[in-house]
């Protein structure tokens, strides 16, 4: 459940990330194009007062040019300015304020500056190029922002109710199948319990000495299998329950909790053949029994599971932490990260629901435990556990 | 060598003075203004590069069909040398240019 929200938050996260990324480009692009549409619109509607003052000013200078420029007086205006260049863009005469002329547009924007470029009917004093200069208020840049941030928001909270129902869409289909799996295991476990632990307690009653080798051996089966789905059995109660557990906290002898462990699993080792290494130095741990029990049988567990026939299990315990080895198939780096994401295994063909790992790493952050991975595939895991001394 | 620099200096001054020494009076003499013929290779070419080339093309090359000024008529052959004729353009362009002469 709690996984199944982070594994869900975190598909969320990811699709409104790229959502909120084409939107931003979206709206980008948008704004772009409305502010470059608003300045051809606000250069449209200065063109018929530019196109009257470039009429007056080659009015003017054709009369200078008719009197062979006796009459040398260039025209000053208060409400604009302009200059004349020739046909090779050469400054004839300048009253401009802005220093770089684009012969290429005949109307444009620069600084804070209009121009208007025409080309009169004759050379005028030479002049092919009459440019007009007026100064913008820029008025218009104002009110394009405001609408720009006005319709910018509304879209952005349009797309973003989009994005939320979009998203509640497409993630229904994952959250219905984890709901549909938590549902399944909770009916599963549901009357596990009883006749496991009869299985259990009528098998640890039995003299295994007084019996036949052959029927020994099967029990022995039986007690592997049985002790299996009770470790099954009390993974799932506590992924199920363990937000309701309350802990009760103690200081465990963590060699005498793991020697416990080990013995429980004893028979599953057996079955292997694997070779069991203790190691023991004082190790003591604040914090509930049955959860770190919990702990330690799942690392166990995976130590048998994963490991080879007649491998190694070394456990070895030290101030402040223990570590669990196997000689088994390893971990490669690129997968260590997510090993701990609950129905995450990292081999299909072996059992279990890939529940284990989640499970230590919900005790572990509940007892602010630091788990530590080195492996080397194909050769060992070592999974240390380590908390403050 | 003092007689080699002097003839040279002569040279290029003879070259510098051919626009008023050589077009100036025939010029006035066919009342012919250089003015008003200036600003209208300005009217028409607009920038020193291609007024000089316009002109120079035409003195070199007299054609009525190009003439701005006679359409029908018979016009003036100039028999004047390639490298005098540029000299001769540059100091009538730099008397009549436009350019620092707009207040």
């Amino acid at each position: 459940m709690a996984t199944s929200s982070l594994s869900e938050k975190k598909s969320l996260y990811n699709f409104l990330g790229l959502y909120i990324f084409l939107t931003l480009i979206i709206l980008v692009l948008a704004s772009l194009m409305y502010y470059r549409f608003q300045k051809e619109l606000m250069l449209s509607s200065h063109l018929p007062t530019l196109q009257s003052h470039a009429k007056e000013v080659i009015h003017r200078i054709r009369q200078m040019h008719e009197s062979l420029l006796e009459d040398n007086y260039y025209p000053r205006y208060s409400n604009f300015r302009s200059a004349i260049y020739d046909a090779d863009y050469v400054k004839i005469f300048s009253l401009l304020r802005g220093k770089r002329i684009d012969f290429h547009n005949v109307l444009y924007k620069q600084g804070r500056f209009i121009y208007f470029i025409k080309e009169p009917e004759r050379y005028y004093l030479g002049t092919k190029y009459l440019i007009i200069e007026i100064l913008d208020d820029e008025k218009w840049i104002a009110a394009t922002f405001k609408n720009i941030l006005l319709f910018g928001s509304l879209f952005l909270l349009f797309m973003a109710f989009l994005g939320y129902y979009l998203a509640k869409l497409f993630l229904r289909p994952m959250k219905n199948s984890f709901t549909l799996l938590n549902d399944f295991i909770k009916d599963t476990t549901h009357e596990l319990n009883t006749p496991v632990s009869t299985i259990l307690t009528n098998i640890e009653t039995i003299d295994k000495s007084a019996l036949d080798p052959k029927l020994a051996k099967k029990l022995g089966r039986i007690e592997i299998a049985a002790r299996t789905i009770s470790t099954i059995y009390k993974d799932l109660t506590y992924l199920l329950l363990h937000e309701q557990l309350p802990s009760h906290i103690e200081t465990i002898d963590m060699n005498e909790l793991l020697a416990q462990r080990l013995e429980y699993f004893n028979t599953l080792a057996k079955s292997k053949r694997l070779r069991i290494r203790f190691s023991k130095a004082p190790c003591f741990l604040k914090a509930d029994r049955q959860k770190i029990a919990r702990l330690v049988d799942n690392l166990l567990s995976n130590a048998i599971k994963y490991n080879k026939i007649g491998g190694e299990i070394w456990v070895k315990t030290f101030q402040g932490g223990f570590f669990i080895e196997d000689t088994g198939i390893g971990i490669p780096k690129s997968k260590q990260e997510e090993i701990f994401e609950r129905y995450k295994r990292l081999q299909s063909n072996e059992g279990g629901f890939g529940i284990g790992l989640n499970i230590v790493y919900l005790i572990a952050q509940e007892f602010a435990l630091r788990i530590k991975i080195d492996s080397k595939p194909k050769f060992y895991t070592r999974i240390t556990i380590l908390w403050e001394k | 060598m003092g007689k080699i620099a002097l003839f040279c200096l002569l040279f290029l001054l003879s070259y510098a003075n051919v626009f008023d020494s050589k077009c100036l009076p025939c010029h006035q003499r066919k009342k012919a203004n250089l003015k008003v013929i200036f600003f209208n290779y300005l009217l028409y070419h607009s920038s020193e590069r291609r007024v000089k080339k316009a002109m120079k093309a035409f003195l070199l090359h007299p054609d009525p069909k190009k003439s701005l000024f006679v359409k029908n008529g018979s016009i003036y052959r100039h028999h004047i040398d390639p490298q005098i004729l540029d000299q001769a353009l540059k100091t009538y362009w730099e008397r009549y240019k436009v350019i620092g002469k707009i207040k």
